[in-house]
C-alpha cells in the first residue's frame, strides 16, 4: 500500500486503526511508516484534544435551580389551562368597560328611572346604568 | 470505559427508585446527569449560554417524564433524545455559523483539559484546539453530532440510529464523511 493510499484511508477510519492497532492493511502500513504514522498521530491527538476539552465543560447553573423550576411547574400548568378563561374575562370587562353607559346616574338615596322610583334598602345608595341594549338596565345597590 | 456506560451504570439503581417517586434518588440522578447534558447541548448548539439554557429545560423535562423512561432503551440514549429535542425547541434562528464558531472557541480555549507544564506544548495545544473546535463548528449539525456521538461518546451506530430516528447505515455514512471533511482540513493545514 503507497502512502497516498494510507492517508486516503486514514480519513474515514476507526481511531483505534489511526494509532495502528489491528491487523488492518492501514494499521501495517502506519506501524512501517514513520512520516504515515507522525500524520496519523496529529488526527489521533486533535480528536483525543477536543474530546477531552468537551468532556471537560461544565455547566454554570445548578441542578437546584432547574428543579425549583420543576416543582414551579406545577402551578405554571394550572396557570396555562385557565389563561384561556382569563383571557377572555379580560376581554370581556374591556369590552363592556369601552361602552358608556347611555344613562349613568350619580349614586343617591333614591331614583326616578323611566318613571319609576327606585328606593334602595336602609343605609345604602342606588346606581342605575343602561347598557346599550334598551332592554337591559342595571340597579346597583351598594 | 466511556463516560456514557459509566454514566448508564451509575444511575441504573437511581432510576427505578426515582420512578417510584423517591425525591432524593431523583435529584442525584438529575445531578449525575447535568453534565453530560450540557455537553451534549453545547454541541448542538455550539453557545454555552444557550447550552445552559437547554441543559436547565433538559432537567425540568427528565424530572417532569422520567416516569415515561420504560427501560427498553438505555437510559442515557432516552436521555439524548430529550436533550436533543431540547435544544431543537430553544434553538435560536438567528444564530449564525461565525458566530457559534466563536463563542464555543471562547468557551473551549478557556477550559483546557489538561494541565500543561511545558509553556510551548501548551501554545501547541491551544493552537490544536482552537483550529479542531472550528473545523468541528463548520461541520453540518447533523455530521457534527454524529461525530461527536460515535468516536468521543462511544454510541454504537444503531443506538446512534435510535437517537437520531435514522438507519445505521445512515449514520455511518454521515460519520465517515464528518470524518474525512474534518481530517482533510487538519491534515491539509499541518502540510502548509
Amino acid at each position: 500500500m503507497t502512502c497516498a493510499e494510507t492517508r486516503n484511508l486514514m480519513l474515514e477510519a476507526d481511531a483505534a486503526e489511526l494509532t495502528g492497532l489491528g491487523a488492518s492493511t492501514l494499521a501495517a502500513h502506519l506501524r512501517e511508516c514513520a512520516d504515515c504514522r507522525a500524520m496519523a498521530a496529529h488526527l489521533v491527538e486533535a480528536q483525543r484534544t477536543l474530546a477531552a476539552t468537551l468532556t471537560a465543560a461544565a455547566p454554570h447553573g445548578t441542578v437546584d435551580s432547574a428543579l425549583r423550576r420543576a416543582s414551579r411547574g406545577g402551578y405554571r400548568r394550572w396557570a396555562w389551562r385557565v389563561a384561556p378563561l382569563a383571557a377572555a374575562a379580560v376581554v370581556a370587562a374591556l369590552l363592556v368597560g369601552r361602552r358608556p353607559p347611555v344613562d349613568r346616574v350619580s349614586p343617591s338615596a333614591y331614583h326616578r328611572f323611566r318613571g319609576v322610583i327606585v328606593e334602595p334598602p336602609r343605609g345604602r345608595s342606588v346606581a342605575i346604568m343602561q347598557a346599550d341594549n334598551p332592554n337591559i338596565v342595571v340597579i346597583w345597590f351598594f | 470505559m466511556s463516560t456514557i456506560k459509566r454514566l448508564d451504570d451509575e444511575v441504573a439503581d437511581l432510576i427505578p427508585a426515582a420512578q417510584r417517586g423517591g425525591t432524593a434518588a431523583r435529584d442525584e440522578l438529575l445531578r449525575r446527569c447535568h453534565r453530560t447534558i450540557y455537553r451534549w447541548a453545547l454541541v448542538l448548539t455550539g453557545d454555552r449560554d444557550e447550552a445552559e439554557d437547554v441543559a436547565q429545560e433538559a432537567l425540568v423535562r427528565v424530572y417532569r417524564h422520567l416516569s415515561g423512561f420504560s427501560g427498553r432503551a438505555r437510559f442515557t440514549t432516552w436521555l439524548y433524545r430529550l436533550t436533543r429535542n431540547t435544544a431543537l425547541g430553544l434553538r435560536r434562528q438567528v444564530m449564525s455559523r461565525l458566530r457559534l464558531a466563536r463563542r464555543f472557541g471562547e468557551h473551549v480555549v478557556a477550559t483546557p483539559p489538561v494541565p500543561e507544564e511545558d509553556p510551548v506544548a501548551r501554545v501547541q495545544r491551544t493552537d490544536l484546539l482552537e483550529r479542531v473546535t472550528t473545523l468541528f463548528l463548520e461541520l453540518p449539525v447533523r455530521q457534527r453530532e454524529v461525530f461527536h456521538l460515535a468516536d468521543m461518546e462511544g454510541f454504537t451506530a444503531a443506538e446512534i440510529g435510535e437517537q437520531l430516528g435514522m438507519k445505521p447505515v445512515t449514520v455511518r455514512a454521515h460519520l465517515f464523511r464528518a470524518r474525512r471533511a474534518l481530517r482533510a482540513r487538519l491534515l491539509e493545514e499541518r502540510q502548509t
